[in-house]
């Protein structure tokens, strides 16, 4: 059974709308988050050197981008 | 009368400088090697440097913040990598649990778009609880050097925590390995009681606890003979 077919049709429009005004807030709160996961890295990797900074700043950025990525198609296809 | 003694006024007492070199032991990876039981000999690895690494002896890629320019790191301690199986095994379910989603959950179809957003949320949401873990177990020190010990806490997000205390206020280690996996394996907690404001700092599930609390006993005792010898840094 669809969730569509549970909710009552005349209100189905809106709640998508504001499903998807959830989902998009959600995922550009954790935009924030990953920038947040950046500046962790940022301040990890000054206290403590061990050569080994590298591959961790890139995972850091992946981890940016693929959030940025989400978001973007999020916003498109919802 | 004959004078006893005769002071040579004006001339300077000549002092007999010596410049030696201040051995210590602390600085010689093989000499404190050898200062060790044979049995604690064997399990030391040879001073090369591995980035990931639960146990470093004498590591020569490693900075930190308030370090000594002239302070020799001997040991970088992280916990046992045994300890992450926890985490990995729960990043391996959060990786499958998608395609089993729909025979726990009773079946409500969001549309195909909904779908992928949501698996597409899940997965960031995996990277970033392994990229939290691991970055937590690497950072997440104690570090041994010729004068003192460190402990390096990153607490949660943008909280940091870093204890020392000098060697020669070390009052007692003891080291703890209970049950079996910690047995089998050959890590446990040491426990360093301080003179110092901070009165214990504990090394967490380190690898080779017994070798730690060795080296920290020679370094002691290092410490203690340059004190009555008068030899200072």
């Amino acid at each position: 059974m669809s969730l569509d077919q549970l909710i009552n049709f005349e209100f189905s429009g809106s709640l998508w709308l504001l499903l998807r005004a959830f989902l998009l807030l959600g995922l550009f709160i954790y935009l924030i988050f990953s920038s947040v996961v950046i500046r962790q890295i940022n301040q990890m990797t000054n206290t403590l050197e061990v050569g080994f900074e590298g591959p961790i700043r890139f995972l850091g950025w992946i981890h940016l981008f693929l959030a940025l990525g989400t978001f973007v198609v999020a916003f498109v296809i919802l | 009368m004959p004078d006893i003694f005769v002071s040579e006024q004006g001339k300077k007492p000549k002092v007999k400088k010596t410049h030696k070199k201040l051995h210590r032991l602390s600085h010689d990876p093989e000499e404190l090697r050898k200062t060790l039981q044979k049995e604690i000999q064997d399990e030391l690895p040879k001073s090369t440097y591995k980035a990931i690494s639960a146990f470093n002896y004498y590591p020569h890629r490693v900075k930190f913040v308030g370090a000594d320019n002239k302070e020799h790191i001997i040991l970088l301690l992280r916990r046992h990598p045994i300890t992450n199986i926890g985490w990995i095994l729960t990043v391996i379910l959060m990786l499958l649990a998608p395609m089993f989603l729909s025979y726990v959950v009773p079946v409500v179809e969001l549309p195909a778009n909904y779908q992928l957003v949501a698996l597409m949320f899940w997965y960031l949401i995996t990277l970033a609880f392994a990229i939290e873990k691991f970055i937590s177990w690497f950072f997440n020190v104690n570090i041994v050097t010729d004068e003192r010990i460190f402990d390096v806490d990153f607490v949660h997000l943008i909280y940091r925590e870093i204890t020392d205390a000098n060697l020669d206020q070390i009052q007692d280690v003891t080291t703890q390995v209970g049950g079996v996996i910690r047995t089998m394996f050959n890590f446990g907690n040491v426990m360093v009681q301080t003179a110092a404001e901070i009165p214990q700092i504990e090394f967490i599930s380190v690898p080779k606890p017994d070798v730690v609390a060795q080296i920290l006993r020679e370094l002691r005792v290092e410490e203690e003979v340059e004190k009555i010898e008068g030899r200072v840094r």
